[in-house]
């Protein structure tokens, strides 16, 4: 089987921690790998994420993209597009037809010495083989009031002005992991996103914990409001978005370990089935205060903090505030994802993902496949997994006389 | 191309490999199905296959030694022991399944079964079948742990009395682990459909037995008030563990850290990978229940293997100079990989070699080095290079693990006082006191080393080890009239370089202080 696959061709959409694992796997089984993200960085969620490690690795997996990363540029069969789309997709016999636009930058011929000279952080961004430029971070492109980059190394101006071109690929099969979108909890006003200071989504707090300028005093306290826009019909959401539990906890767990902070969890049903409980049930309700209920809103209190009003286990209203409160925001299915569903006609599933209802990689079209969160809602761990079977089938499918020209 | 991946593409050309399967149950005679369908040689146990492949239906593996293409198993069958070579091991028996009926305080019988039991009936008792209404209740995760296997298996028990208006159904739970597949949605179609779901925190429900029929006292939360059912049928859930995997656990030195399961639980071991290689692990053995996920892994079984099936191991592995060993077998107990074989000297099996360098540094005789020449983690001469890079007075030697800590340092390169001299090793596994002090005397002020975090290591404890190295070390300073604070064990990971650069100006400033203290 296998021989017939060497040096077949397939398009990953999508530089998540699916996308990097499916394209790596790909490599290693000969295939040549157009990876493309239409970010300006590899990693997906994983490149904001912070590491949740105290004193001991909590097994949240966001390591795993660096680790990936690392193995993929050293691999000469996978061809590395930042910034770059799908515009438009065609099936033409046994292939795809895939244009793209894109504006991908090489890597900083003096990234490390211009890192030095940088003013600002996570402009430059490091990986393996060099320096890219993050247009998010980077001065030029904001206001154009730094211009050391190219004042200094006037032979990089190509960089700061790359032409958005339009490639076109003609690819045997198509993986998307286009991912995920947190839900936007504005949706519903009640859970005061937006309107009342101190209420937060969860992946906002990451870049404070990621550079380690959480400033909360010891002692402060912090309500994590679990099941936002997950598990709730009202919304047309009757999914559990499976990966918040877990990650809550985990960041509950810095929160309180590093911090000092007092972390009360407001939850319906708490979703820690992995293998080795990443804390123990003994040790999280010494960490932590758990209350089951689902908040009924959260609103400004007197003193300007949050103020979270919930029914008890035996019905009574009580109000509670808080410092912050940090708001468990479930997964959606990426604008991405919708996109790509239109431009290659692959059907969505219940929940508005791509692909199967259950848990498979094949969508209605032969020859595309689907990995990860663009499928569900999943686990960093379980991405992996699924971006596993996925390279399973596309195996299959390439080897396949489906497309033996 | 990389060399791993040549090595791939043409050890694809020439598979003489022959599988060793080990099943138990459907799973794994579809797994090893699958494997056969996409060519691999493949012997299945302890499961019945309808396909045409080598099956040993009635086999239990005893014992198995070897490495990567050369594993010898010890198998006992009806007609006694046999010995059977094979080139990879895949461990997929099925999970234990034990109904709760002992934590509940409960006896099987005719109105107590296991959810098992109550699955595999084709339809209800006589006895049910002739009420016109009648009362089953499951209990969920009320004890122990559960998991979305569990009610996964709840609702499809639900979800087949609810084809019948006739049963009343009620579900005890503890949290409803709806973390699988659709599960959520199935859960409200049961409540839909009239099924009755009570929720407990603490004050769970307790059991009372009399003339043989079991009662449920519990308090509902919302009515507040004591409540009693006797169900007509009590549906007893069940506790999932790993299948018996200690004959092959044998084979990992490093087992006892992640045990009953074989593959250790840490991000580095995504997918079937086991620190051994040539053993995979699918579903129950490495801790996965969920049938979904189960069916995940057999999908992606064959690709994962095939591309695994002929990598000759890292470049350069661990060798062991004859003439300094002392055949202690240190190194062969200690190797986190399974690498190292009985011998005089124990030979390393370059396919299972990982390159972490945990042997070198347990050596008593300083007997292991790695064969690649020039070695790219020639501690010693790095040590010695950096010292003369480094332009500074209070010099830094920081060891970063080339897994974690060396992605960590080139991120914050530039936060970094010129001061630091990276000295990059395999694992940070592989510092050893030895290597500390040579820093010291080539000129080093103060010493870290950076290793990954406990439970990531990719070389299960070679972490562990680095920071026993760095307190030991410290002890030698002390004994020697120095200060022992000059050494320091940092952790991190990949992509968190904020501990190291802690530590870094931590260490500058005790450095600083200390000189001044001397003045």
């Amino acid at each position: 089987m296998s021989e017939t696959i060497v040096g077949k061709k397939v398009l990953v959409v999508g530089g998540g921690i699916a996308g990097l694992t499916s394209a790596w796997e790909l490599s290693r089984l000969g295939v040549e790998t157009t990876l493309i993200d239409q970010s300006p960085v590899w990693g997906g969620h994983l490149a904001r994420f912070s590491c949740k490690a105290v004193e001991t690795c909590k097994t949240c997996g966001v390591c795993l993209a660096e680790d990936v990363m690392e193995r993929i540029y050293e691999s000469s069969l996978i061809h590395l597009l930042l910034n770059t789309s799908v515009t438009s997709a065609k099936r033409e016999s046994r292939h795809y037809s895939v244009c793209m636009t894109s504006r991908d930058a090489a890597p900083m011929p003096d990234g490390v010495h211009l890192a030095d000279l940088c003013p600002v952080q996570n402009a430059l961004v490091s990986y393996k083989n060099g320096f890219y430029l993050n247009r998010e971070h980077c001065l030029y492109f904001q206001d154009e009031s730094c211009r050391i980059c190219l004042d200094t190394h006037p032979e990089n101006q190509a960089l700061f002005h790359p032409e958005t071109q339009q490639l076109e690929s003609r690819v045997d099969a198509v993986v998307l992991a286009t991912g995920f979108e947190t839900f936007d909890p504005s949706e519903r006003p009640a859970w005061g996103y937006g309107s009342v200071r101190g209420v937060h989504t969860a992946e906002e707090m990451e870049p404070a914990l990621r550079t380690n300028e959480w400033s909360a005093p010891a002692g402060s306290t912090v309500a994590f409001v679990q099941c936002v826009g997950s598990r709730d019909k009202r919304l047309g959401r009757n999914y559990c978005s499976r990966a918040c539990c877990a990650y809550a906890l985990r960041m509950a767990n810095v929160l309180a370990a590093k911090h000092g902070t007092k972390v009360t969890i407001f939850y319906m049903d708490l979703q820690s089935m992995e293998r080795a409980a990443t804390l123990t049930s003994t040790e999280m309700s010494r960490l932590f205060e758990f209350i089951r209920a689902r908040p009924g809103s959260i609103t400004e209190g007197q003193d300007g903090r949050p103020v979270i009003v919930y029914s008890s286990q035996d019905g009574k209203p009580v109000s509670a505030a808080f410092d912050k409160v940090i708001l468990s925001v479930g997964m959606s299915p990426g604008h991405s994802t919708r996109r790509l569903s239109e431009i290659f006609g692959v059907h969505t599933n219940a929940n508005g993902f791509l692909g199967p209802n259950d848990e498979g990689v094949c969508t209605n079209l032969p020859g595309v496949f689907v990995a990860g969160t663009a499928q569900g809602p999943r686990s960093i761990n379980d991405s992996v997994s699924h971006a596993l079977r996925c390279v399973g089938r596309v195996a299959d499918y390439l080897a396949s006389e489906e497309t033996r020209s | 191309m990389t060399r791993e991946t040549e090595a791939v593409i043409t050890g694809l050309q020439e598979p003489p490999s022959r599988i060793l399967v080990l099943g138990g149950d459907a799973t794994g005679a579809r797994l090893a199905e699958k494997l056969a369908d996409s060519g691999l040689s493949v012997v299945l146990l302890g499961s019945n296959s309808n396909s045409s492949m080598e099956t040993i239906p009635d086999g239990l593996l005893t014992d198995v030694t070897g490495f990567v293409h050369d594993y010898t198993a010890e198998i006992a069958t009806a007609n006694g022991l046999v010995t059977e070579h094979f080139t990879h091991i895949v461990c997929a028996q099925p999970a234990r399944v034990e109904a709760r009926f002992k934590a509940y305080g409960l006896e099987p019988s005719s109105q107590v079964v296991s959810l098992s039991e109550f699955l595999k009936r084709d339809g209800l008792n006589d006895a049910l079948q002739s009420k016109d209404r009648f009362h089953v209740a499951f209990l969920c995760g009320l004890r122990g742990s559960s998991r979305p296997a569990a009610f996964d298996g709840i609702l499809r028990g639900i979800e087949r009395l609810q084809q019948s208006d006739r049963p009343v159904i009620f579900v005890f739970s503890r949290d409803l682990h709806v973390a699988g597949a659709n599960l959520e949605s199935r859960y409200r179609g049961a409540r839909e459909r009239g099924a009755v779901f009570f929720k407990f925190s603490d004050d769970l429900p307790t059991f009372e037995s009399s003339a043989g029929v079991v009662k449920i006292h519990f308090n509902d939360a919302v009515l507040g008030s004591p409540m009693e059912l006797t169900p007509d049928l009590l549906v007893v859930d069940e506790e999932y563990s790993p299948p018996d995997l200690a004959a092959v656990a044998r084979l990992i030195p490093s087992s006892h850290r992640f045990q009953p399961f074989i593959q250790p639980y840490s991000p580095r071991f995504a997918g079937m990978l086991t620190p051994k290689a040539g053993i995979y692990a699918i579903g129950p053995a490495r801790g996965v229940y969920e049938n979904d996920l189960i069916a995940s892994d057999i999908e992606a079984a064959p690709t994962f293997l095939r591309s695994r099936v002929d990598i000759p191991g890292y470049p350069g592995p661990a060798v062991i100079d004859p003439v300094k060993c002392a055949a202690c077998l240190t190194c062969m107990r200690t190797c986190p990989h399974g690498a190292i074989g009985l011998g005089s000297p124990p030979e390393v099996h370059a396919g299972s070699c990982f390159r972490c360098g945990v042997c070198l540094t347990v050596c008593p005789q300083n007997a292991i080095s790695f064969r690649q020449i020039p070695d790219e983690y020639d501690i010693g001469e790095q040590i010695r290079s950096t010292l003369t890079r480094t332009e500074s007075a209070s010099k830094i030697v920081v060891f970063l693990c080339s897994r974690s800590a060396a992605q960590a340092y080139v991120s914050a390169l530039s936060q970094l006082p010129e001061t630091v001299g990276p000295v990059v090793v395999p694992c940070a596994g592989a510092v050893d006191e030895r290597h500390i002090l040579d820093a010291f005397m080539a000129g080093a002020l103060g010493v870290l080393v950076a290793g990954c975090f406990d439970g990531n290591c990719a070389s299960i404890y070679g972490t562990t080890f680095a920071g026993n190295k760095a307190a030991a070390t410290m002890e030698s300073l002390k004994d020697i009239g120095m200060d022992a604070r000059l050494v320091r064990m940092v952790r991190l990971s990949s992509n968190n370089a904020e501990p190291l650069i802690e530590a870094v100006q931590e260490l500058t400033r005790h450095i600083g202080e200390n000189a001044h203290g001397s003045d």
